[in-house]
């Protein structure tokens, strides 16, 4: 289960590449799998790789889109579940689950 | 391992380790290969990518015949620059099945030995159509053909997210180095951004009317005035 602190990070072998201003697509050269990113996929990716949590993700997510805090947290912890069960993202050293 | 010209697997491993050599060493210069086909028309350049046996080659035929210049039925270099990519000709004898005498008689007149495949032609198109070969263009249109058991072609665009699929599926990244394939991507994602993309549904007009290639497909590239 994941938590509001918890860091991610891209994985490694996983390359990025944007398409337009909204767009961009992911993909894992090992598992050859390629995962395209709308405009609130694209939002999540960065905050995460810049080194956000996922709460100041879900925070920044509430605020640009004007939905409420549980569904912006749904919004980001389901995403980045997924995209971890892809192997798109990895935990982030030292971070996970470690509120400081 | 001895080359064995008689052996159809040693030649095509041969090849094979050839041509992946080949696209390392020319990842160092900025230029990436990718499985497709690219034409041009008036100086505005198509790419058609797809897998072997999609009607790749046999289009392409259809649309050098019509008067389009051509650079490869097959494997095409791309070279970034800031104005843009421009895609190379890589290989420029197309792979036709000997059948496609039948829909371009005349064909044989440009069959020479093949490296690869037994079963397929190697054809100098060059030889037939000795003014239309190209070196280079700046493509506008992204095709990805798919032959479909129906009377009629159409084209349906595609989305930047399709087409990116489209180009990966055609270009070797796992085989080289991360920042290889990165850069790679990278260019991949360039020509998306720069095109525009359509599927071409190729029914049997395609083969049945030799014009119907280039009437379907003349207007993507006008309409991008």
């Amino acid at each position: 289960m994941l938590h509001p602190h918890d860091h991610f990070t891209a994985d490694s072998e996983v390359l990025f590449t944007q398409l337009g201003d909204n767009e961009a697509v992911l993909l894992h050269l090992t598992t050859q799998y390629y995962y395209s990113l709308n405009e609130t996929g694209l939002a999540i990716w960065r905050g995460v790789n810049e080194g956000m949590s996922l709460g100041e993700v879900a925070d920044a997510i509430r605020s640009e889109y004007e939905i409420d805090e549980a569904g912006a947290w749904k919004h980001v912890s389901d995403f980045v579940e997924h995209l971890k069960k892809m192997k798109l993202l990895v935990e982030a050293p030292g971070s996970v689950g470690s509120p400081g | 391992m001895a080359l064995d010209a008689q052996n159809l697997t040693s030649r095509w491993v041969a090849c094979a380790v050839v041509l992946e050599s080949l696209a390392i060493l020319l990842h160092r210069h900025d230029l990436f290969s990718m499985h497709a086909a690219a034409l041009a028309r008036n100086g505005r350049g198509l790419v058609v990518a797809a897998a072997a046996d999609s009607g790749k080659s046999t289009l392409t035929f259809r649309l050098v015949q019509s008067g389009w210049d051509y650079l490869s039925d097959d494997t095409v270099l791309l070279r970034p620059s800031p104005d843009g990519v421009t895609v190379l000709g890589l290989r420029s004898h197309f792979s036709l099945d000997p059948e496609a005498e039948e829909l371009f008689p005349g064909l044989s007149r440009g069959r020479e030995a093949s490296l690869l495949k037994e079963e397929k032609w190697a054809v100098n198109v060059e030889a037939l159509y000795p003014k239309q070969r190209i070196d280079a263009c700046r493509p506008e249109v992204l095709l990805f053909p798919t032959i479909v058991d129906a009377p009629e072609s159409r084209i349906a665009p595609v989305s930047k997210a399709e087409a990116i699929g489209g180009l990966l599926a055609q270009s070797s990244l796992a085989r080289v180095k991360l920042d290889h394939a990165a850069a790679h991507v990278d260019v991949l994602g360039r020509l998306v951004r720069e095109t525009d993309a359509y599927t071409l549904y190729a029914g049997r007009d395609i083969l049945d009317d030799p014009t119907r290639a280039d009437a379907l497909l003349a207007p993507l590239l006008s309409a991008t005035f």
